[in-house]
């Protein structure tokens, strides 16, 4: 999955980066409301981790912010990415203000950061409509372990190409077009390629063959991961 | 409620209208010339009479001579008969000598008071009962003396009410001729159109046929041709939009007849039979003509809906590439099913265009459905295509089937019609166009059929204008 994490504080923000990549998700890091809106913006995610109290803009003291005008911008723009806020400030107030403002789910800081994961992958449940275990053929893919499996053994995938099948198997049977399968694993160089997209596309095929799972390419519209017949 | 006579009746007619704004303003004329007409010929004869007056003065004045130190008056009794001699007027005078002495004539008639620098003044002057018109004249020669004439004003009375009465009388003659002339003539110009209201009184709701040339093109004047001519292309849009329901009535009932021909036919063999598995068999007949009738009357009423939303529909921003992509995805199963391959293009460019989703969706339906009925060949295969030209949004469904001639296509939007192709697979009923085609104008774009990109298959082409937000930020 692709998270964003909008947190300023240098310690908290690195502890969370590195166990949410450990879990296979790929992180994008905001640390401050500009970063944070232009981040948001630019890029498509699975999931936003959004703390309340942040700098208006990460160069010197430039003031604090609150991390609900983002959300209710993005909210204004039509976008529907589910919200986890974590913040210090949780009295019940703040959290009706967070929820109201169009948060899925408010965290208190301080967190375990295995509840982070399970409350991201609850989100993503919620918003996908599937399992944190959905497989396809002989091809499973295990949110609680963040790995597939491939007739019952662990397979191990480039981040790139797990991020590709991650994101044709959120829900299986979606259809996926390029553009946002590009967006989705764009970097700092921009969005991915057409033909690196389908070299991945090609390479995971050849992978899945005879597996009873299959990536089908829908002329124009984009590829689906689909059960061999 | 009110009758139409009631209303005739609180209502004037146009001619009682029409004379009244003619007459009431020439009588007003008319009698306020006269009034200007009669004072000035009062002021002439009053003047002529004043002269004749004054010359009798001047006359009396001459006659005036000293005697001694005395002024007396030399005229015989003879003579002052003959001065004074008039038809029909009384006349009187006086001379009154230095210090108002009386030397002659009626001690009763008092002189006016001469202004300074004149010799004569006009003047009313009482006299036994009677007002007479009346003229002092002042002389100085031989000695200062005053004459004053006085006449009755009987003949001027006359001449005025004379002149009044010939006047008057001959124009209020020629008003009244002129009055019952003009209703006359307004009666005949307005009558075109009592007959042409008559025509159209008399009509059967039935009849359509157009109006009798006398009351169109060989009409007398511009209004009631152009007013007759209007009655006429009402009719012939009524004739018009009458028989498509009568067509669309037939129609309706023609192609509903034959999936319920189609439905007891094969029950009718069903029943006869003994074998579960032909049961089966018959029973998808069954649900496929049953599925055709509905899908007819789905039609139906998504025509009948286009054209009860005509005024009523309002445009907001869609995201063209999104809701484009969504429908099309609906269709890759049934596409699977038939082995067409459908895919998309240019769906990824972000494009917002003005219309309503439900329409759009309409559109598409339709078209996807009949790129899949028609659209076969031996690798068949439809593209959605989007793309922008100019400020346009061009949304594009391609087959590579058999395609269509230029009049075919033409035709084909019309409602109820099937190219060959359709009756060839009894399939639908020639709804689906028009229904594009409407939805379409409710949309304001413009939908056209063309032939394929590669000269094979048929194109159906729909140009939606950007919305105001997409065209700028280009």
């Amino acid at each position: 999955m692709r998270i964003l994490v909008v947190e300023d504080d240098a310690v908290l923000s690195q502890a969370m980066t590195r166990s949410l990549e450990l879990a296979g998700h790929r992180v994008d890091l905001a640390r401050s409301l500009d970063e944070a809106n232009h981040w948001w913006r630019v890029q498509v995610f699975d999931a936003v981790l959004l703390d309340l109290n942040l700098p208006l803009s990460t160069h010197d003291g430039s003031g604090l912010g609150s991390g609900l005008t983002v959300l209710r911008a993005a909210r204004a723009r039509g976008d529907r990415t589910p919200v986890l806020i974590l913040t210090a400030r949780d009295r019940t107030e703040e959290r009706i203000a967070g929820l109201d403002a169009g948060a899925d789910d408010y965290l208190g800081k301080p967190f375990d950061l295995g509840e982070v994961e399970a409350r991201l992958r609850a989100l993503v449940r919620r918003a996908s409509g599937t399992g944190d275990r959905v497989e396809i053929g002989e091809l499973v893919l295990d949110r609680l372990a963040g790995r597939f499996f491939l007739s019952g053994q662990a397979w191990d995938l480039p981040a790139r190409e797990f991020e590709v099948l991650c994101e044709l198997m959120t829900p299986p049977g979606r259809v996926v077009s390029k553009r946002d399968l590009s967006r989705k694993l764009s970097d700092a160089e921009g969005p991915l390629g057409d033909n690196a997209l389908e070299a991945f596309i090609s390479r995971l095929r050849r992978k899945l063959a005879g597996t009873g799972a299959t990536i089908r390419t829908l002329r124009g519209l984009g590829y689906v991961v689909e059960q061999d017949c | 409620m009110l009758t139409r006579r009631d209303q005739a009746g609180a209502k004037p007619s146009l001619r009682s209208r029409l004379a009244r704004h003619v007459l009431l303003p020439l009588a007003l004329t008319w009698g306020l010339g006269s009034i200007v007409a009669l004072t000035v010929a009062e002021h002439f004869a009053a003047e002529a009479f004043d002269r004749a007056l004054l010359d009798d003065a001047w006359a009396m004045a001459a006659h005036v001579r000293e005697e001694g130190s005395r002024l007396t008056l030399h005229l015989t009794p003879q003579e002052l008969n003959t001065m004074l001699f008039d038809q029909t007027e009384s006349v009187y005078f006086a001379v009154f000598g230095p210090g108002g002495t009386l030397l002659a004539g009626q001690a009763g008639l008092a002189p006016a008071r001469i202004p300074e620098g004149e010799s004569y003044k006009f003047s009313e002057v009482p006299f036994e009962d009677k007002l007479l018109r009346s003229v002092s004249l002042r002389r100085d020669e031989p000695a200062e003396f005053v004459v004053v004439m006085a006449m009755t004003t009987v003949s001027r009375t006359q001449l005025l009410q004379r002149l009044v009465a010939y006047s008057a009388s001959v124009q209020v003659l020629l008003l009244l001729a002129l009055a019952w002339w003009l209703s006359r003539i307004i009666e005949r110009d307005l009558h075109p159109l009592a007959e042409l209201q008559h025509a159209v009184d008399r009509r059967d709701a039935g009849d359509l046929a157009p109006l009798p040339p006398s009351l169109t093109q060989g009409a007398t004047t511009q209004d009631v041709q152009r007013l007759g001519n209007a009655v006429n292309s009402l009719l012939l849009r009524l004739q018009e939009s009458l028989s498509a329901q009568r067509d669309f009535a037939g129609n309706v009932a023609h192609e509903l007849r034959t999936p319920l021909a189609g439905i007891r036919a094969r029950a009718g063999y069903a029943l006869a039979q003994d074998d579960p598995a032909l049961w089966r068999a018959e029973l998808q007949g069954i649900a496929q003509a049953e599925e055709r009738a509905s899908r007819l009357v789905d039609q139906l009423l998504a025509l009948a809906r286009a054209a009860e939303s005509n005024a009523r529909l309002v445009l907001e921003p869609i995201a063209l590439h999104e809701l484009v992509r969504e429908v099309v995805l609906r269709f890759v199963p049934r596409a699977d099913a038939l082995g067409v391959d459908l895919g998309g293009a240019g769906l990824d460019e972000p494009v917002e265009v003005r219309g309503d989703q439900a329409l759009i969706e309409g559109i598409l339906n339709n078209l996807l459905d009949n790129a899949l009925r028609y659209g076969g060949t031996q690798t068949p295969h439809v593209t959605v295509a989007l793309h922008r030209e100019g400020g346009a949004a061009i949304l594009s469904v391609n087959d590579n089937g058999p395609g269509l001639g230029s009049a075919e296509a033409q035709r084909l939007t019309q409602r109820w019609t099937q190219g060959p192709q359709g009756q060839k697979l009894g399939q639908g009923a020639g709804l689906g166009l028009a229904i594009v085609r409407r939805y379409a104008e409710l949309l304001d774009a413009q939908f056209s059929l063309e032939g394929g990109a590669q000269g094979e298959g048929l194109c159906a082409k729909l140009r939606f204008r950007l919305s105001q937000a997409d065209s700028t930020s280009d």
